[in-house]
């Protein structure tokens, strides 16, 4: 590593060698597909198989690692020094493009723990303490969802007494299906499980928090629809409503805190929990039109899931990867000191744009696309005057909807705050150009975004295969005709694309008008101040200003302590110097969290107290105990 | 429904003269509220040659400027001639008629919303900042109401195509006029309330007084005017223009809540169009009447006024599940 000819060799290798798998996999899975193989080994065999779902979701790992390959390809450069980062990411994108091929239980649970250790790996990675800590908590909570995710594939074994997934149609009941969903649900960061996602997703570089945020969370949304859609026994549709119930809560919850923070990752990384609840949102509809048999309420809300995986996937990706180019050339994330990057970094603010947009669901973007369609599946789900069903989606549509309005403000602030204004500090005003394969790596998913929201119809094509996989229908994608959920007539799906083509054609004939007949006149001058010499950039709106107001509204959400510290003696208006702190701490964490914490630590201190007594006939008599107990469970529970 | 050349024609001649149209109701708003006062008062057609003459202007850009200040005002501009495009006023369809969907309507009402608040972050003036805040402030909670609106209409008259809600609810009507039956207290209530509802959204949506006063250019008072402070010439014209159409959507909406008559074939459209008129008309007076009478509110007491308008349409809502 110290020779520095050889420094970028990891980066190179390592990037291409992600990139060539990865096309190798979507190729793999596409020549193969329905088949299965085996590799047999000395004591444990592997078994593959390529179904649809496998096929979805190795072509949307494959082509998201491919884009951030490309991306840090370039980027990487700031980790030369310590290439273990490539090694580990390319190990970690190979698991999981492994594990969704795996057709059974130990293969799946195997490159589970690799997925979940080599991410790990790449959460402690800067060596910091905060990302220390963050990769503790990380590795317990997921851990936690590894045991639960174990426990449900015992239990599913010694039902079937079988390891392969084929084996496991229709055998999970509900104890199974509550331990996988609340296992996978860890790893997801649905809402009481969270509290890891903003802490490990921000610490880890740039390119990993695009491969964590936008492609490992799916990896739990597939373990999700494979025992929901394929293992489940079905009858048990409250388990949708319960799932309905929790995406919408954490929807809110995500975009809320995602509100408050300044930090630009741990804002995407809350937006995340957001975009994971809106995901669970539709699997819980679909989940449960497929067992009460509202058949085209299902294959919709399915659609609406699958394109928000993908949707979800490419603008998180993007944006984490800007993020992290901010972060290479500002020297901060901090949002606080940023502003006017938009001017030193034209292009990027651009891309970055689309993908704010995209994430926010702002029409005719992909972002807007899902959610419009879970919209319609809740209304379709209103219509099936189901009364529990009615009731949760009701609150599911309000919650929704103020998720949605919220998100807007959320990456309104992000946006202005960063690219717009005058620069706030002088790492902005110092921030250099980013190279050109780094912003290659976001246009291509951010291209993406703009063609899947403009003409979904050849996606929502392909995406029928899947549907049908885990459904048994489909839905219509010919652009000419409309969506029917229950009852509702003519909810149309080519309204995307009109939209946006009379959108142009509108900007073209204003263009015009306004070339005849308006003046072309311009005029550079400062920004008006109240005709104050204000020259202190610091004097902008600042970014937890801007939330303060919404804040304020929804403040039973937050648990925030804010203070001002000033120097008491001097005169009211004069004061030389006034600090404001703000502090907004997760309920969540406060109220469950370190209360649980402070529990664990209170019982294992007495436990340790009384083990470790240092008095050898207190340990023999332990020791005896311990014996009789064992005795005990043999004879009355295990014989 | 089919694609058919005479509706697309009407369709679009329809939301030309509802695009000329929008000037006049701002203006004769405007002239109601100060003949009110007590003034003497603008030019009813006096935004017109505001307009003309903002567009002669030239643009004064911030030296801190991005391509967001170049790009916004038409944007915001276009999104609104996009929701007219889609919304039916005195004819039965429209020209995007067929993909005129209530949240495709919603969402875009909030893409306007946030270009415009980039626009006004862009140039690093803290006015700027102080707008955009408040109006995500605004939409954050007239957001839901709004999506709860459409959606019991779209409940209400199970469609999803807000040119297909209106003519339903218009059919309901005639049949309950001309026969007496399917009238009953509940499909008169659902239109009620979600009238009263979207009436208080779009009070603060279009920046009217008890929430907002766009007369004024105190920083105090500023919601909606502070976000455009920055702009001049066209793209102040854009802005302006932009904000009559934003109150004729609205406007439009609600006088076919409250009375939908729309014309069905070409004979019946100079008596819809009267009929749209008088009913514009009409709600314009209302709109001036409430802001004359009501005071200026505290920011942090405009929460409560919109949670009103959200249980209103919640309670809509929920009669309209009830109604199948």
């Amino acid at each position: 590593m110290d020779n520095l000819k050889h420094k970028g060799i990891f980066r190179y290798f390592f990037n291409c060698l992600t990139i060539l798998s990865a096309v190798f996999f979507t190729v793999l899975s596409i020549y193969c597909f329905k088949s299965e193989f085996t590799i047999q080994s000395s004591f444990i065999n592997f078994s593959f198989k390529f179904d649809a779902l496998s096929l979805f979701f190795v072509i949307f790992i494959s082509s998201l690692s491919l884009f951030i390959s490309i991306f840090s390809i370039k980027y990487g450069d700031k980790y030369d020094d310590k290439p273990s980062l490539f090694i580990y990411s390319f190990l970690f994108i190979i698991s999981m493009l492994i594990l969704v091929i795996s057709n059974d239980m130990l293969t799946f649970l195997i490159f589970w723990e690799l997925m979940s250790i080599f991410s790990f790996l790449l959460v402690i990675y800067e060596g910091s303490e905060e990302s220390r800590k963050a990769g503790f908590l990380y590795f317990l909570m997921t851990h936690i969802g590894t045991i639960l995710i174990t426990a449900a594939f015992i239990m599913l074994y010694l039902k079937t007494s079988s390891f392969s997934f084929d084996y496991y149609k229709g055998a999970a009941g509900i104890i199974i299906l509550a331990a996988a969903i609340t296992g996978f649900s860890i790893k997801a960061g649905i809402m009481p499980f969270h509290t890891w996602l903003p802490y490990a997703h921000p610490v880890a570089p740039a390119n990993i928090s695009a491969v964590m945020s936008g492609v490992m969370v799916n990896m739990a949304i597939y373990g999700i629809l494979k025992f929901l859609f394929v293992f489940s026994s079905g009858s048990n549709s409250f388990l949708g409503i319960i799932l309905l119930v929790i995406g919408a809560l954490s929807a809110l919850m995500g975009i809320m805190y995602a509100m408050a923070q300044k930090d630009i990752k741990k804002l995407l990384a809350f937006s995340t929990i957001e975009n994971m609840g809106i995901i669970f949102m539709g699997i819980g509809v679909s989940y449960w039109a497929r067992i009460e048999n509202f058949k085209s309420l299902e294959y919709l809300a399915m659609l609406a899931v699958l394109l928000h995986i993908i949707n979800h996937g490419l603008s998180k990706s993007s944006l984490f990867m800007g993020s992290g180019l901010i972060d290479k050339y500002t020297h901060t994330r901090n949002m606080e000191k940023l502003g006017g990057l938009s001017k030193k970094m034209g292009q990027l603010s651009v891309l970055f744009l689309i993908g704010v947009m995209s994430i926010s669901a702002m029409p005719p973007l992909n972002g807007f696309l899902s959610e419009w369609y879970l919209y319609i599946s809740l209304i379709g789900s209103v219509f099936t005057g189901n009364l529990y069903m009615v009731y949760f989606s009701i609150i599911a549509i309000a919650l929704l909807s103020l998720a949605g309005a919220a998100a807007g403000a959320a990456f309104t602030k992000l946006f202005g705050i960063t690219f717009l204004g005058k620069p706030r500090t002088s790492n902005a005003e110092n921030a250099k150009k980013s190279h050109i394969i780094e912003r290659i790596g976001i246009a291509l998913p951010v291209l993406l975004c703009i063609y899947i929201g403009v003409y979904p119809y050849q996606i929502i094509s392909g995406l029928n295969s899947v549907i049908f996989y885990l459904t048994g229908g489909t839905v219509n994608p010919n652009p000419f005709s409309a969506v029917g959920a229950v009852k509702i007539h003519s909810f149309s799906l080519y309204a995307p694309a009109i939209i946006a083509a009379m959108f142009s054609v509108l900007l073209l004939i204003i263009f015009f008008y306004f070339k005849i007949f308006a003046s072309d006149k311009k005029r550079v001058f400062e920004t008006w101040a109240c005709g104050l010499d204000e020259k202190n950039p610091k004097a902008q709106y600042s970014g937890s200003g801007f939330s303060s107001s919404i804040m304020k509204v929804f403040s039973s959400f937050y648990s925030s302590v804010s203070e001002i510290d000033f120097e008491r003696d001097v005169k009211k208006y004069f004061r030389s110097k006034s600090v404001y702190t703000e502090e907004v701490n997760d309920i969540v964490e406060k109220y469950i969290y370190i209360p649980a914490g402070k529990l664990y630590f209170k019982i294992s201190d007495f436990f340790n107290r009384a083990a470790n007594s240092a008095n050898i006939n207190v340990s023999l008599g332990y020791l005896f105990l311990t014996l009789i107990v064992c005795f005990i469970i043999y004879i009355f529970i295990i014989r | 429904m089919n694609f058919n050349g005479q509706h697309l024609i009407i369709g679009a001649v329809q939301f030309f003269i509802i695009v000329l149209l929008a000037p006049f109701f701002a203006g004769f708003i405007h002239k109601l509220k100060q003949r009110a006062r007590g003034q003497k008062g603008i030019n009813i057609f006096q935004f017109y040659i505001n307009f003309n003459k903002l567009l002669k202007k030239e643009i004064v850009l911030s030296k801190d400027a991005t391509f967001i200040s170049n790009v916004a005002p038409y944007i915001v501009f276009v999104t609104y001639l996009i929701i007219l495009l889609m919304l039916p006023a005195f004819y039965r369809y429209s020209l995007l008629g067929m993909s005129s969907d209530v949240i495709l309507i919603a969402y875009s009402l909030a893409l306007a919303t946030f270009f415009m608040t980039l626009y006004a972050m862009d140039q690093g003036s803290a006015f700027g900042g102080l707008g955009a805040a408040r109006e995500w402030f605004l939409t954050v909670l007239s957001e839901p109401s709004l999506i709860f609106i459409f959606i019991s209409l779209a409940i209400y008259t199970k469609q999803g195509r807000i040119t297909d809600i209106f003519y339903v609810i218009q059919k309901g009507a005639e049949n309950a006029f001309l026969t007496g039956s399917g009238s009953s207290a509940v499909s008169v209530a659902i239109p009620f309330l979600l009238f009263i509802s979207l009436f208080i959204v779009s009070i603060s949506e279009n920046a009217r007084i008890p929430i907002d006063n766009p007369e004024t250019h105190l920083e105090l008072t500023m919601f909606h005017e502070a976000n455009i402070l920055e702009a001049s010439g066209k793209h102040l014209g854009l802005f302006e223009y932009g904000s009559y159409l934003k109150i004729t959507v609205f406007l439009t909406v609600m006088s076919l809540i409250l009375f939908p008559y729309m014309a069905v074939n070409l004979y019946q459209i100079p008596l819809a169009f009267m009929v749209y008129f008088l009913k514009m008309i009409i709600l314009c007076a209302l709109i001036a009447g409430v802001e004359i009478v009501n005071p200026k509110m505290r920011v942090f007491r405009v929460p409560n006024i919109l949670s009103v308008s959200f249980i209103l349409s919640l309670i809509a809502m929920i009669l309209s599940i009830r109604r199948f």
